[in-house]
């Protein structure tokens, strides 16, 4: 089960344009996506100072204004699931896992 | 513009390095008299800058100064005052008409009030034309006298009875009160949620300053136990975001009504952040080991700045097996994985090497470091490729001390190099025995006595 909730913020587009470059833009779609979210339309993202402001607030409020509060993510590789409790993803790896 | 800062006579050593900070942060035009020419157990400090409004942002950021004055005239004795002040006509000719106050007040030291008013009445060739108004004066006029420690005398010159004498008097008008009003305002005690270890609030406004906190920036608290330091820098603008070993210290005991009482656990972090309407600046909080954080990405924070656990109260563990343990199936099965002990030695290295990569160049470490002052060298702090120190500030014990210390990352380093590599004035194999804070814990559970001493005293 899973929950989400948005925790509303000033938008910053200073902020998400200098953040995007670090950013794996597909895991994030992706990601939304699992979560039953298609708002992200664009497959991929050449140039962010390119893009309107519009994508630039949908970034915003997908990176700094959801929250999942429950839920797990399954880390793609070792298949490691993490839970998310209270909104607070537990991200130890067991006494066996290192 | 010549301005007083008056400072408070707490945390000296800190004194100047929030100065800078603030200074950089704010981008201000200020100079002030290189290290050697400051004399940190007096309260006064004699400064440029460019404008007015600049003084007012400075002392709209630092908790450590009480108020900046705007300098009229100063001197080395009252009459050296007053010559001088005569020679300022242009300074405060426009101020004469308009509705005032006088303050008059010393450093360290209560001056009557029959002397006050002498002193006041000397200014009288100033020619005030206008009323005195007590409550809301167009200008208000701070006569501000600066009391030193007598060298002659034996008492700890830093201390607040130490004996004083008149050094010099300056003469100006008052522009604004510095920040002490944060240190009741973000009181631990008064807060919804706090826990043993909480960081006091006027060092967690220190904190947030040496880590630049200001809008559109993003802050990580590696050890956030209560998040005491993410409040400040929520509250100076910063996104943040903080991580424990132990979840159950960022959560709280949600669902339960926070008592009001001391100790008081409910609520957690986001509750604490709400009463001070920083909510929003809060990104994230999740349990991690901070020795597997598993970020990809390096460059990407403007700060770490942490109260990493130095073992008095609580010991720093991570996860793992202790020595000698072999791993069971049934442990896979526990809410926690079991933890094995992590020494500050070896925390510290940790925390300035992974600052080296997860920080952007130009972004800072800042955290707490406890010494050994009998054993203490200043090689002693940690540094590595890539990193630099920028303030060491003490903080003294007696017997041990902690320190402030803010790194700054001024290049990218290649991670693959091998930790020696990495690092630049520690040799990771004799540390445990040349650094002063290695074992701090057991050093401070003896009282920090030499160990033979302790063998034969038992
Ligand atoms: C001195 S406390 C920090 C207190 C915090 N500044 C506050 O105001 O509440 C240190 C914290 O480090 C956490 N800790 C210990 N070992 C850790 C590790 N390996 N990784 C992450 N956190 C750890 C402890 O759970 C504790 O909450």
């Amino acid at each position: 089960m899973c929950r989400i909730e948005i925790r509303e913020q000033e938008f910053n587009a200073d902020f998400i344009r200098a953040f995007f470059p670090k950013l794996d833009y597909g895991v994030l779609k992706s990601t939304l996506e699992s979560l039953g979210d298609d708002s992200l339309k664009l497959d991929s993202v050449e140039d962010i100072d390119g893009q309107p402001e519009d994508f630039l607030r949908l970034l915003h409020k997908v990176l700094l204004e959801m929250d999942v509060t429950q839920g797990e993510m399954t880390c793609g590789n070792c298949q490691h699931k993490y839970q998310i409790n209270e909104g607070i993803p537990n991200m130890l790896l067991g006494a066996d896992e290192i | 513009m010549k301005f007083l800062l008056v400072f408070s006579q707490s945390l000296l050593d800190f004194r100047l390095a929030e100065l800078d900070s603030v200074v950089e942060v704010l981008n201000l035009d200020l100079s002030r008299p290189s290290d050697e020419n400051v004399d940190l157990n007096s309260a006064c400090l004699v400064v440029d800058i460019g404008s007015e409004d600049g003084a007012r942002a400075l002392a709209g950021r630092c908790v450590l100064i009480k108020h900046i004055i705007q300098i009229f005239a100063q001197g080395s004795s009252y009459d050296d005052l007053h010559e001088n002040n005569k020679k300022a006509v242009h300074l405060w000719k426009v101020y004469t008409d308009k509705t005032f106050a006088f303050n008059v007040e010393a450093a360290y030291k209560s001056i009557p009030k029959e002397r006050r008013m002498n002193i006041i009445n000397a200014f009288s060739y100033m020619q005030f034309t206008a009323q005195v108004n007590f409550k809301k004066p167009y200008i208000q006029y701070e006569v501000f006298e600066e009391h030193k420690a007598d060298i002659n005398s034996d008492v700890d010159h830093a201390h607040t009875y130490a004996p004083r004498l008149f050094h010099r008097v300056y003469f100006g008008r008052f522009i604004a009160f510095g920040q002490r009003s944060l240190v009741p305002k973000f009181d631990v005690k008064k807060r919804a949620y706090f826990g043993n270890t909480s960081m006091e609030s006027e060092v967690t406004v220190l904190m947030a300053n040496q880590a630049l906190a200001r809008k559109g920036t993003l802050i990580w608290d590696p050890f956030v136990g209560t998040g005491s330091m993410l409040y400040l820098c929520a509250y100076f603008g910063s996104y943040v975001m903080g991580s424990d070993l132990d979840g159950r210290q960022m959560r709280g005991q949600p669902g339960k009504q926070h008592t009001g009482h001391p100790g008081s656990r409910a609520g957690g972090i986001l509750s604490a952040a709400k009463d001070y309407g920083v909510l929003d600046k809060f990104l994230d909080l999740f349990t991690a080991d901070v020795t597997r954080i598993g970020w990809r990405t390096g460059g990407t924070l403007d700060a770490i700045v942490t109260d990493p656990p130095y073992g008095v109260r609580a010991g720093a563990k991570r996860i793992g097996l202790k020595q000698g343990v072999e791993y069971k199936e049934s442990y896979s099965a526990q809410p926690r994985p079991p933890t094995q002990d992590y020494d500050l030695l070896n925390l510290t290295i940790d925390l300035v090497v992974m600052s080296a990569y997860l920080l952007k160049r130009g972004g800072r470490l800042v955290y707490f470091l406890p010494t050994v002052n009998e054993e203490y060298k200043e090689t002693d702090v940690p540094t590595c490729q890539g990193m630099r120190i920028i303030a060491n500030s003490v903080q003294d014990f007696g017997k041990w001390s902690r320190r402030l210390i803010t790194m700054e990352k001024f290049e990218d380093i290649d991670t693959d190099d091998s930790l020696q590599n990495i690092l630049s004035n520690i040799d990771i194999n004799t540390a445990d025995k040349n650094v002063s804070h290695s074992n701090f814990r057991e050093k401070f559970f003896r009282a920090f006595e030499p160990l033979e001493e302790q063998i034969v005293n038992q």
